[in-house]
């Protein structure tokens, strides 16, 4: 699949781009392998005397075991049981992790003369964390880990509506189906005995990529991820997704459906369609499509709906990158008086004059704009290496800043409209009303209402 | 934090290796401290007292352009409050003729990022260009910063929209937590005691003459300073700012900055807040902290910084690592113009609010603990902390435009770790003594009163006072 999406997207690049006013955009990188299997790129950028250390490994949300929802990101959170990694802080760092449906990425940095150190950690639990978990360590985590869920979902007003799309969006047995962050009842039911088992399963130096980038010499950075990652054996592969598998999910239908959210004082209608896995030839104009509908200065949605018809208060439109399936999202607040059936008209008109096709300027606007904000966010540490990872994880290719660029500059009017034709249909897409517990009658009509988990 | 004695400190650890083999485990001793320059500044002043600061730096070929003034919701005319934000946000609605879609639409063309934004101390406008769009952009950026037009309708349609957000964040606990931790300071009376977005009433009454007046006395050359940082070359910058900034500002007297605040807090006061059925109470301690320019300001950084100001400081380690009562513990230090706020914070589960209550009052009780292990480890951890947003060119400005706004000398930009290095344990005994008793904080809960008050109210913290949401906010609907 790798090979097959680039040489796509090659084909697609126009044979002359425009005037490259500002010259490739390279950023140097060395890349090499180890015997175990260890992807490591390594990248210099002298700014600041810091150094970090990126590690993703291919396990995330959609690898849970069954009934044991946010398992892998409770995991996660494990991996952090290192008074080492605390000490980072005294070197002016610290330490982060993440966990999405599809990868898990660790991130140290610190002091550029913390450099080995970070690596002997990352290397160190990569392969001995059993060594240093304790079950009273789970037994805390576990409670951190419920704090989390209540602190981002369930204590804020709107908080569960992306859990809620997700599980309507892709059906069960689908890797996105379920909340990476788990359910209060699975994470209860997790026990320190199915720690073991998932980290075997999971975690090798041939299912991870390594990023280190900052003041580092390279010579010696080499040397010191080869002593400290080296002697660690691979593991078999685990069985995972794959794109194969998931294509049976496409097209299923549109779901309408609606929740009571207690804490909720006004309605809020999201509307969420299923597009393209990650590095396909429509991501670059279905991100041009968001950037229409919804920017500061012109966008569409808040022109028509907010200024012009005056049915909402609000509308915003984003898209999440997903490895199998990305998705692209509008949400808009109804104005006091206006029904969420009135809204969603008005969003689907939107979308219909995009699939009838924007402008040559519009899509001039967006490439100059969209230029300008990805060299601004590419500048800093953790966005670049965030792009390094996916090029390198996803592609093989850790240089591709260049490609993305001539693609974006390279978009016509007829490829955001092919995009919105193709993939914001009815049947990609859920319908999520939310409205105040006891207003059920606020809903999009034709909803059903479910519960969170 | 768990402090080291020594940082070089070489951990020897014995490990059985999942693979069955005993592996032992060097963890790599550390070298010496990094040193760091920050990025020289070139500081030059407009005969009309427009200050402006250029670093150059070319790794990418974009630039940040923030034209701050110093002018937040601290000067918000009583009775008028609100009126700082609502300007600032209706500068790009037209301006020197132009509508507000036909800016819109320039500024799309050039390839501009555009963002205009005040909070309690400054108004700030940002563009991020390429540089080969520079001169485009300033002289953009000077019709919006100095010739707005503020139409009438677009004052109005703003007006709604923030009494939109002030009932949004009227409705979120979080937000309400939040207000209550600046009230409790600062009182119902002074700028500081409340969100910058204003009032309900303050934004009501607010008309285009006041919106146009405020910004003609906000947007003085002698009380602006314009900061460029990117691939540019500071003496065309020099020419280009000369030709754009040096006329056409309005005419207007600067705003008195404000005296220092006077704090209003009742010793060891507790406010609740009730919100039925919520999982988590959402802890917010709160204390008056000194101004930015103040000689306290140092040592206040690093004792926070000893308390709560990392995950692994001692908060974290009691809150979060030994018990999981809460996701995050911290504490931050705002220090502003004329004051600010010194706050320790976390959301933990409903049943644990009085245990974790009691975590907070030890820790504030032993703050004065210190050795200098930990003196020494939270400057080595601000020295370095400190360099980590120059990597990037968006992340300089903001901390250089601090040394602007709290009238600094620019070494506070450039050597900011003298600063730090020469803060001293009596320094922190000092502080501590004067900022972070239990006697200056006050606590505010936001939770599930039925479960939480009774165990409360046991504590015996001091007088507790159960508030609505018209207390904090003022009513609804105005």
């Amino acid at each position: 699949m790798k090979l097959l999406w680039f040489l796509l997207l090659t084909a697609l690049l126009p044979a002359s781009s425009t005037a490259q006013e500002t010259g490739r955009l390279d950023f140097a990188y060395e890349r090499f392998q180890l015997e175990n299997g260890l992807d490591v790129v390594l990248h210099r950028t002298t700014a600041t005397p810091f150094a970090s250390v990126f590690t993703s490994y291919e396990v995330g949300g959609g690898d849970d075991p069954e009934h044991l929802t946010g398992f892998a990101h409770l995991f996660e959170h494990l991996m952090h049981k290192y008074d080492e990694i605390e000490d980072l802080v005294e070197v002016g760092g610290g330490a982060v992790a993440m966990t999405d449906h599809d990868r898990t990425l660790y991130t140290m940095w610190g002091a550029k003369h913390a450099l080995a150190r970070m690596l002997a950690i990352d290397a160190h639990r990569m392969v001995n964390l059993l060594d240093r978990i304790t079950p009273e360590d789970f037994d805390i985590e576990r409670d951190v880990v419920k704090n989390e869920r209540w602190e981002r979902y369930d204590t804020r007003a709107y908080g569960n509506a992306r859990l809620l799309i997700d599980r309507a969006l892709f059906p069960q047995g689908h890797p996105y189906h379920t909340p990476t962050i788990g359910s209060i009842r699975d994470i209860d039911a997790a026990s320190y005995s199915d720690v073991e088992t998932f980290y075997r399963t999971f975690y090798g130096p041939n299912v991870a990529t390594l990023i280190v980038m900052g003041d580092i010499d390279l010579q010696e950075t080499r040397r010191l991820i080869e002593q400290f990652y080296g002697p660690i054996p691979p593991i078999a592969p685990p069985a995972r997704a794959s794109a194969s598998t998931l294509s049976a999910y496409d097209e299923r239908g549109e779901a309408r459906i609606a929740y009571e959210d207690p804490l909720a004082s006004s309605p809020r209608l999201y509307i969420q369609w299923r597009t393209v896995p990650a590095f396909h030839p429509a991501e670059a104009p279905l991100q041009a499509i968001v950037d229409l509908l919804d920017n500061r200065e012109t966008g569409w949605l808040r022109k028509r709906l907010v200024d012009d018809l005056g049915v909402a208060s609000g509308v915003w439109a984003s898209y999440e990158l997903r490895d199998h399936a990305s998705s692209l999202q509008i949400i808009a607040t109804p104005r006091e008086g206006r029904t969420l059936d009135e809204v969603l008209v008005a969003v689907d008109s939107e979308v219909s004059r995009m699939k009838a096709g924007p402008t040559e300027q519009d899509v001039t606007q967006f490439v100059r704009t969209n230029e300008t904000l990805w060299l601004a966010t590419l500048q800093g540490a953790g966005n670049r290496a965030t792009a390094l990872e996916r090029y390198t994880r996803l592609l093989g290719l850790p240089g591709y800043f260049e490609t993305t660029r001539l693609q974006y500059r390279g978009l016509m009017p007829q490829d955001l409209s092919d995009a919105a034709l193709t993939y914001l249909t009815d049947d990609r897409r859920v319908v999520l009303s939310l409205v105040p517990a006891g207003q059920t009658d606020r809903a999009v009509s034709g909803s059903t209402f479910v519960t969170s988990d | 934090m768990r402090f080291h004695t020594c940082l070089c400190l070489t951990l020897v650890a014995l490990a059985t290796s999942a693979f069955g083999q005993s592996s032992e485990w060097r963890l790599p001793p550390l070298g010496p401290l990094p040193s760091f320059e920050a990025p020289a500044v070139k500081q030059f002043t407009l005969p009309n007292g427009l200050s402006v600061y250029v670093i150059e730096r070319d790794d990418v070929p974009i630039a940040q352009v923030d034209l701050v003034v110093k002018v937040g919701s601290l000067n918000d005319p009583q009775g008028l409050e609100g009126l700082t934000v609502l300007m600032a946000e209706l500068l790009d609605d037209g301006s020197a003729g132009r509508s507000a879609s036909t800016i819109a639409t320039e500024v799309r063309s050039l390839g501009l990022l555009f963002s205009s934004s005040a909070e309690r101390d400054a108004t700030r406008i940002r563009i991020t260009t390429t540089v080969s769009r520079m001169e485009e952009a300033l002289h953009l950026l000077s019709d919006i910063a100095l010739r707005p037009d503020f139409p009438e309708e677009h004052v109005v349609q703003q007006q709604a929209t923030h009494r939109g957000y002030l009932d949004r964040f009227r409705q979120s606990a979080v937000s309400t937590g939040n207000e209550q931790y600046w009230r409790a300071v600062y009182g119902d009376t002074h700028p500081y005691g409340r969100s910058y977005y204003g009032t309900v009433q303050g934004l009501r009454a607010i008309n285009r003459d006041h919106v146009i007046a405020h910004h003609a006395s906000a947007f003085q050359p002698s009380n602006a300073a314009l900061l460029i940082t990117g691939a540019v070359d500071a003496d065309a910058i020099r020419l280009h700012v000369s030709q754009t900034f040096s006329n056409g500002w309005p005419t207007g007297r600067v705003l008195p900055t404000p005296p220092i605040a006077e704090s209003a807090v009742t010793p060891r006061s507790v406010y609740l807040i009730d919100r039925p059925g919520l999982v988590q109470s959402f802890i917010r301690v709160s204390a008056e902290a000194p101004p930015r320019s103040s000689p306290d300001y140092y040592a206040l950084d690093v004792l926070n910084m000893i308390f709560g100001g990392a995950t692994s400081s001692r908060l974290g380690v009691r809150l979060n690592e030994e018990t999981g009562f809460t996701y995050e513990a911290r504490s931050l230090l705002n220090s502003l113009r004329t004051g600010g706020t010194f706050v320790a914070y976390a959301n933990v589960e409903t049943s644990t609010t009085a245990s974790a209550l009691e975590l907070f009052i030890r820790e504030i009780e032993r703050v004065t603990e210190l050795s200098q292990a930990d003196l020494e480890t939270a400057q080595n951890v601000l020295a370095l902390q400190y360099t980590e947003p120059f990597s990037a060119v968006f992340g300089i400005n903001p901390v250089l435009d601090q040394t602007f706004i709290h009238g600094l000398p620019i070494e506070h930009f450039n050597r900011y770790e003298d600063q730090i290095r020469d803060v001293t344990l009596r320094d922190l005994h000092r502080v501590a003594k004067r900022y972070l008793t239990l006697d200056r904080m006050s606590f505010t809960v936001v939770g599930d009163l039925d479960s939480i008050e009774d165990d409360i109210r046991d504590l015996a913290i001091g007088p507790v006072t159960i508030l609505t949401a018209d207390d904090i906010w003022g009513p609804a609907r105005g």
